[in-house]
């Protein structure tokens, strides 16, 4: 603006500002450009009425300075024609170059693609210098993230003729010499006097965590070189090596030593390619927790706060750990989290340091204000683009009018992450506190994911490739199943699961399986409805003569109805189902005791079950317990028939008759701190029997034991594989018609990799005992089968669990057992075999 | 489709704009909003930069592609806001969010967004012949956003969770006084009041009781002609029976 206070040399009396109409705006400088745009970015028009000077002219400069486009903007007038009142207003300016087009020097190709993606340069930028300096700036700093640390990024701008003003760049690097950490010298460090803590050790491992070594292992991001260093590599890293310095001193303060300082640290050059750093620290003056008095509390006395607290006198002083204490510990067992949970949402709780008595004991007090009980107001769900409210709205604890409770939330929480339909990562919860009325609104917002899964499997087994495709949509609606626009892949959200599967090898075996499950029947109560189809068949030739071929149906329907339970506690649930299956046979003797025939099988189920873990994929917690009962219609009670010894086998399994029991547990125990090593104790019991001694056990429904119980026919025929890792189904530990008994245990440790949701992957180790008995006479809960070995999963959301066992079994298998013809005869003798297993699906068998 | 290819690798910016225009034309939106993408800040404050980008504007829109269209509408009407197409643009991008909003069972950020946009619309061209069509559309949106905490109060209600029913049902009406669903609410929350009283434990019974006479009292008042007035009074004589019992 400055130049139109020069021009013509009039004076220009900022006090009185005179009033003028703009004749014409003259745009100069700039041919390239739509001059009736600039004047409308400028916001001066012809005919409109300006003061001079006045701020119309300097806000013009900003509007069209703002637009990025221009290196030098200048406003000014040739002309004021006093007599028309009219002023002549010129604009000019000076265009910047556009970049057209960019290249890398010294960078190899695959770099400089993600550099690309890095710097986000486009044709058509307008270059600045900002534009430069950043980019050189980003490009500098991919190469320093690498362990480049000096290396040089330069931009040469050159002139494009093939474009009007416009630059190419030749983005010129240096990468230099990948530098790493040679040394990490920790200066100054004294012994601590560990003489307080009881157990020896505790003593070894905080003198560990505060020595030397330890102090360079609690830097996460910044390592000294070594030979086993392959996974972060010890490259330097300004902003990581701030962190890592605040760790150390954090390491320091939690053992009393609150006064810890670094008093230097620098980083010196050691030749070309290394670095070395010298730490130099000052441990200052140890304390510990004095006398602890609270102030505010009216719910709880100040011993039972004492006891929830604690923390003793003369205990070694750690923020830390009282502010877990205070605020969020992991069990919920703090203060706050006790509040909390009885409704006291406006709860705080302030520890203020009173002073410091002789020894170096701090005494401390804390203050409390509890506030009023809060109650719920309004809960409201977001983000849910895919799942219906009511599907959501109707697994929440958090109910309006209830008392505020912090567990109701966690609890929330892992109910609705069991859904499966929501991203856990993301998901969050926002309490709104209106203190005016006492109440909380909670704003639940959810990431969909998508839930559905596809299983396309080959497996091997029984000497055949088996291929499976499954289907299984968890969030289906058949409310919506008319409504074309719904179909989007498909239609959803009605919490609704409907699974399709086929498994096939050709001729020789054929399985289609459909179910669909409503969680909740009529809206009204957690009651679900299951229905089911299944059939499978199996041929196998024997000889060339077509007669003795082997042919197996199973056809099987189904419906079953499942309720929660309030009562013992609220992780109990029932099911129940009606079964009816239809077995036909011929010639599968070899399988069964019933040869030749049919077997209708009506029976019903039912089971309680007790299930309190935490997650799905990788529990981390909480318990497992089923107990599950089937029984048939008791036919030989009623029929009057006591001896059915000159009944042919047809006569004798026309209705198949008998009961089932089994009882299963499982544990998900945390044995690290960060609860991420989990051990995983299984046990599991099975038994079944006939109603009538003369008639026998049916020939189906059996227990057979071994393998992985994976894409292998012999699934499908009546009978019930259960796993045992280290022996393969066809050199299986049971007789080859089965057996009405089995006992299993197992221990599992297990230890993620990655807890990313859209790939959950951990590996394990496991021991497995189990065995299967014949009748109650030879049952023996210690007579089992070992086996050792380790894992890994693979959870992906589109294909569920993928994984594989590698297992050892070390015990000789019985010779009456099933295929022991074919068995390898070292097995058999010394009770060694070896296997691999493959697996698909989230549990291993039914027991 | 080899055309379109060569178009795009060119580097003759004037002949790219020449046949983006042809593409927008001819209604071959996806190419058109393809080859605009990459000339548009070319043209930047050129001659046809406003035309331009309009174009890619309703080239997303014609796609059904709401999101992106909404949000280049938007940029549209800041960088030419004397543009002749900034009233049909700022209508457009509410129209998009219109377009979005989903049912009233899911998340509804994008009905809000609608209304929001409706409404600038309105205070910003208030001559403007659409908004008659505003004020129905909006309308719309409203009635689904009253529907959607309607129907959460009455899942509970459904559920058999009566305590958080009757709470639900007073924070619609207290948020909604105008709501539609007036009616039914009060008479869920006669009933609710009265299922909440009769499950409750002696101590709490008469206290709740006299609170379900309270709400059908009001009910009554306001709605005297209503169709639940006979099944309510039935249960109103029920509950005074009650009362009167415990008194006498």
């Amino acid at each position: 603006f400055a130049a139109l206070s020069q021009i013509n040399g009039d004076e220009l009396n900022y006090l009185s500002p005179k009033k003028y109409t703009i004749g014409a705006i003259d745009i100069q400088g700039v041919e390239n450009y739509d001059h009736d745009a600039i004047r409308v970015i400028s916001g001066l028009t012809v005919g409109k009425e300006v003061s001079v000077p006045g701020e119309e002219f300097s806000r013009a400069i900003k509007n069209i300075w703002s637009q990025d486009l221009f290196s030098n903007v200048e406003v000014g007038y040739t002309q004021i024609d006093e007599v028309n009142e009219e002023i002549f207003v010129y604009i000019k300016l000076t265009g910047r170059p556009k970049l057209s087009k960019f290249k890398f020097e010294g960078v190899k190709k695959g770099e400089a693609d993600k550099i690309r993606e890095i710097i986000d340069l486009r044709s058509g930028d307008v270059i600045t210098e900002p534009l430069v300096k950043n980019t050189e700036k980003l490009v500098r700093g991919f190469f320093q993230e690498k362990g480049y640390l000096r290396a040089n990024v330069n931009i040469e701008e050159k002139m494009d003729t093939s474009v009007f003003n416009a630059r190419s760049f030749n983005i010129k690097v240096d990468k230099g010499e990948r530098i790493k950490i040679d040394h990490i010298n920790i200066v100054g460090n004294e012994t601590v006097d560990l003489s307080h803590y009881e157990s020896f050790f505790k003593r070894k491992i905080v003198a560990f965590g505060v020595s030397d070594k330890g102090i360079r292992k609690s830097m996460k991001d910044t390592k000294q070189k070594g030979i086993l260093r392959i996974f972060s590599r010890s490259k330097f890293n300004q902003t990581a090596y701030d962190r890592d310095k605040r760790l150390i001193i954090e390491k320091f303060n939690a053992i009393g030593l609150r006064d810890m300082e670094i008093v230097t640290d620098s980083i010196y050059d050691i030749d070309e390619k290394h670095i070395g750093i010298t730490i130099k620290i000052n441990q200052g003056a140890k304390y510990y927790f004095g006398d602890v008095s609270w102030v505010g509390n009216t719910k709880y006395r100040s011993g039972v706060l004492d006891t929830l607290l604690g923390i003793r006198k003369g205990d070694v002083y750690d923020k830390a750990r009282l502010e877990q204490r205070l605020f969020m510990s992991a069990d919920n067992s703090d203060i706050t989290s006790i509040y909390m949970d009885k409704g006291y949402l406006f709860f705080t709780v302030t520890p203020v340091e009173i002073n410091i008595s002789e020894n170096n004991q701090i005494n401390y007090e804390i203050r409390i204000s509890e506030g009023k009980e809060a109650r719920y107001g309004e809960i409201r769900i977001m983000g849910n683009t895919k799942t219906n409210d009511h599907v959501i709205r109707r697994e929440l604890r958090t109910k309006p009018g209830d008392l505020f409770s912090r567990a109701d939330i966690i609890r929330t929480q892992r109910e609705l992450s069991q859904l499966g339909y929501f991203d856990n990562e993301q998901f969050q919860i926002n309490p709104i506190p209106n203190p005016a009325d006492g109440t909380v609104d909670i704003e639940y917002t959810v990431v969909e994911k998508s839930s559905d899964q596809i299983e396309l499997s080959g497996g091997y087994g029984g000497g055949y490739l088996i291929g499976t495709l499954g289907l299984t949509f968890t969030n289906f609606s058949t409310k919506n199943f008319f409504k074309k626009e719904a179909w989007s892949p498909l239609p959803s959200g009605d919490g609704q699961r409907l699974s399709l599967r086929g498994q096939t090898y050709g001729v020789g075996y054929q399985s289609y399986n459909l179910s669909f499950t409503e969680p909740w029947l009529g809206g009204k109560k957690p009651i679900s409805l299951t229905t089911f189809m299944t059939h499978s068949n199996i041929l196998q030739e024997v000889d060339t003569d077509a007669a003795n071929d082997l042919k197996i149906g199973v056809t099987s329907v189904g419906v079953g109805v499942g309720s929660r339970l309030k009562w013992p506690d609220d992780f109990f649930s029932v099911y129940s189902e009606l079964n009816y299956t239809y077995y036909d046979l011929k010639n599968a003797s070899s399988r069964f005791v019933f040869a030749s025939g049919y077997s209708n099988d009506i029976s019903l189920n039912f089971t309680i079950a007790r299930n309190s873990i935490d997650s799905p994929i990788y529990p981390r917690g909480g318990s497992n317990f089923k107990l599950f009962t089937k029984s048939t219609i008791p036919y030989s009670k009623f029929d009057g028939v006591t001896d059915y010894s000159t009944y042919t086998q047809q006569e004798l399994y026309k209705y198949a008759e008998y009961f089932k029991i089994k009882f299963t547990g499982e544990w998900y125990l945390p044995v690290s701190k960060n609860k991420k090593l989990v051990l995983v104790p299984k046990f599991g019991f099975g038994f079944m029997g006939g109603y009538s001694s003369s008639k026998g056990n049916t020939p189906f429904q059996r227990f057979y034991l071994g393998g992985n119980g994976l894409s292998n026919s012999v699934n499908y025929d009546g009978r019930e594989q259960i796993t045992l890792r280290g022996y393969d189904v066809t050199n299986g530990l049971s007789t080859s018609t089965g057996d009405p008994l089995i006992a299993k245990y197992s221990l599992e440790l297990r230890y993620p990799i990655s807890l990313n949701p859209s790939a959950t992957i951990y590996l394990l180790s496991f021991v497995e005992a189990g065995n299967t008995y014949t009748n109650f006479k030879t049952f023996n809960p210690f007579n089992v089968k070992r086996s050792a070995g380790v894992g890994a999963r693979v959870y992906l959301p589109m294909f569920g669990m993928l994984g594989v066992d590698l297992g050892w079994g070390f015990d000789p298998i019985s010779a009456d057992r099933l295929g022991a013809s074919e068995l390898n005869t070292n097995i058999l003798g010394n009770g060694y075999s070896f296997g691999i297993f493959p697996v698909i699906g989230v549990s291993l068998g039914d027991l | 489709c080899s055309d379109f290819n060569k178009v795009m690798k060119s580097e003759d910016q004037v002949f790219k704009k020449k046949r983006a225009i042809e593409y927008y034309e001819t209604k071959q939106y996806e190419n058109s909003a393809a080859v605009l993408e990459d000339i548009i800040p070319y043209f930047k404050l050129s001659a046809d930069g406003e035309k331009l980008y309009y174009y890619y504007c309703m080239s997303n829109y014609y796609l059904d592609d709401y999101y992106l269209a909404s949000y280049y509408f938007r940029r549209f009407i800041n960088q030419y806001p004397s543009s002749v197409h900034a009233e049909e643009c700022q209508f457009l991008s509410a129209i998009c969010s219109v377009n979005n909003s989903p049912d009233y069972s899911l998340d509804q950020t994008e009905t809000l967004n609608a209304l929001d946009q409706l409404q600038i619309f309105i205070d910003m061209h208030p001559k403007s012949s659409l908004i008659d069509s505003c004020n129905k559309i909006m309308d719309k949106l409203n009635y689904k956003i009253e529907t959607k905490q309607f129907e959460s109060a009455k899942l509970y209600y459904k559920t058999e969770n009566y305590k958080a029913a009757l709470t639900a049902f007073e924070i619609h009406l207290a948020d909604f006084p105008g709501t539609r669903y007036r009616e039914e609410t009060m008479y869920l929350l006669v009933k609710s009041s009265y299922l909440l009283a009769i499950n409750s434990i002696e101590s709490k019974k008469m206290k709740r009781f006299n609170e379900t006479t309270k709400t059908y009292r009001k009910f009554v008042s306001q709605f005297p002609n209503s169709k639940y007035v006979k099944e309510l009074s039935v249960l109103n004589k029920k509950v005074e029976k009650i009362i009167n019992g415990q008194n006498s």
